[in-house]
């Protein structure tokens, strides 16, 4: 990566950025605690942070304004005891089963180029992408200056079917996707980077295109999308993948990584978002509003 | 890339007077560095915008972000075209991807809107070369969307 990157705002005093470690949440409990940091950054009251999180119990999540239709089967996922959760980011439908997840909630001025959409995301990725090569994956973004070999054996899909210029491809395989929302001057950006990818599991609940065979369904996802376990060649432990992408976000980032925990104001405000969005049905179910005005 | 008879605002909205009307839209710059935008979510009629203030959403390949009202004032109309093409806002951001009309307030804010120069100069107008290299990028990955996983893409 260059350098030449435009002036950093300083991100709180010496580039102390707070480490959020937080112990395994249902899907309404995760969404509504990067929210409430997003929040707490946009008033000021939090400094710039990375949190580092898992499922329990394993959930589908989906993009703000993705249609809950056939392709995300609702009764497999009820029927395995999966949470279904719509993210307050974009894209397309996640199984966050066996994953790290992250989020970084900044401002724009606290990241080079932050203020341009590819540039902030250039800029936090090479946080996940030097952790990743700490073990060993090297791993870049989908397009933009590494030629389309990587982009070619990309392909479409609910979110890990398809690699997008954001996205972390390592083989020619996703291996990270990410989202960003940003409000007020505030960057949410969050991410999946799955240890092992159950192929089975995946397509029960997000089957896609049920007039495609499965068996192609099911080669077109294994061609597109790779955990870090099969990368790395052997089996990778949650605690060893966090440790390298915070190892990877100090150097890559040039910050300090504070432990901390949320503030008084982020557990409220995470606490209430689950309850009244995030667990409730009117906001997973949401029709995207085109159809609620038809 | 920014037309000179226009006013824009810095959180990337242009707007162009017809009388008491005002149309606001996104601007090319904006519509470029987001990528091909996949969903517009508008403000119906009647609506009140506050200036500085998000007034809806829009998600583009990769993100959710707010559309900043550049004026104070109520809808009158919404372009419903757009929600159901939201891609002819990287089409024709100046044109058919309009997004809406407002009746601004008296003292809306409109003075302090930008000239295309000073908005210009306020996002650092990239070179011809950039736009069409990011042009040619999203074609070829709009090719691969041949699966159709996501007809709605």
């Amino acid at each position: 990566m260059s350098d030449e990157v435009g002036p950093r705002a300083p991100s709180g005093p010496a580039g102390a950025w707070r480490l959020v470690l937080s112990e395994p949440a249902d899907g309404a409990r995760n969404m509504a605690v990067d929210e409430a940091i997003f929040r707490a950054r946009a008033e000021g009251l939090a400094p710039p942070t990375l949190r580092l999180y898992a499922w329990r119990p394993p959930a589908v999540s989906l993009g703000r304004f993705q249609a809950l239709d056939e392709r995300i089967d609702v009764s497999a996922i009820e029927g395995r005891g999966y949470g279904l959760v719509r993210r307050p980011t974009g894209g397309r439908a996640i199984l966050h089963a066996v994953e790290l997840t992250y989020s970084v909630v900044v401002r724009e001025t606290d990241v080079a180029g932050g203020e341009a959409l590819m540039a902030s995301y250039r800029e936090i990725s090479r946080g996940i992408e030097l952790g990743l090569a700490y073990l060993g994956v090297e791993a870049a973004l989908g397009s933009g200056g590494e030629g389309a070999g990587a982009r070619e054996k990309a392909l479409p899909t609910i979110c890990f079917a398809k690699a997008a210029r954001c996205d972390l491809v390592a083989d020619g395989r996703k291996v990270v996707g990410s989202a960003q929302t940003r409000s007020r001057g505030v960057i949410l950006q969050h991410g999946s980077v799955p240890l092992t990818i159950d192929l089975d599991d995946l397509l029960a609940v997000l089957p896609g295109p049920r007039d495609r065979p499965l068996a192609e369904r099911r080669r077109k996802v294994r061609e597109a999308a790779v955990g870090v376990c099969e990368l790395v060649g052997r089996p990778v432990a949650l605690d060893e993948l966090s440790g390298a992408v915070r190892l990877g976000f100090a150097r890559a980032l040039n910050v300090v990584l504070r432990a901390g925990e949320l503030l008084p104001e982020e557990e409220a405000w995470a606490e209430e978002l689950a309850a009244t969005k995030y667990g409730a049905h009117e906001w997973t179910e949401k029709a995207p509003p085109r159809d609620d005005a038809a | 890339m920014f037309p000179e008879d226009l006013r824009y605002h810095e959180g990337h909205a242009w707007v162009r007077e017809d009388g008491e009307e005002l149309t606001i839209g996104v601007s090319q710059y904006a519509a470029d560095e987001m990528g091909e935008v996949i969903f517009a979510e508008l403000p119906e009629e009647g609506a009140e915008l506050e200036r500085d203030e998000p007034y809806g959403s829009i998600e583009s390949a990769k993100a959710v972000e707010d559309l900043v009202a550049p004026v104070s004032g109520t809808v009158v109309r919404r372009n419903e075209a757009v929600l159901d093409a939201p891609e002819t806002i990287n089409d024709e951001p100046y044109g058919e991807g309009w997004l809406i009309v407002v009746r601004a307030e008296e003292d809306g804010g409109l003075d302090s809107l930008l000239s295309a120069d000073e908005y210009r100069a306020h996002v650092g107008a990239p070179d011809a070369e950039d736009t069409v290299e990011e042009e040619e990028e999203e074609e070829a990955l709009e090719d691969e969307e041949e699966l159709g996983f996501d007809e709605d893409e």
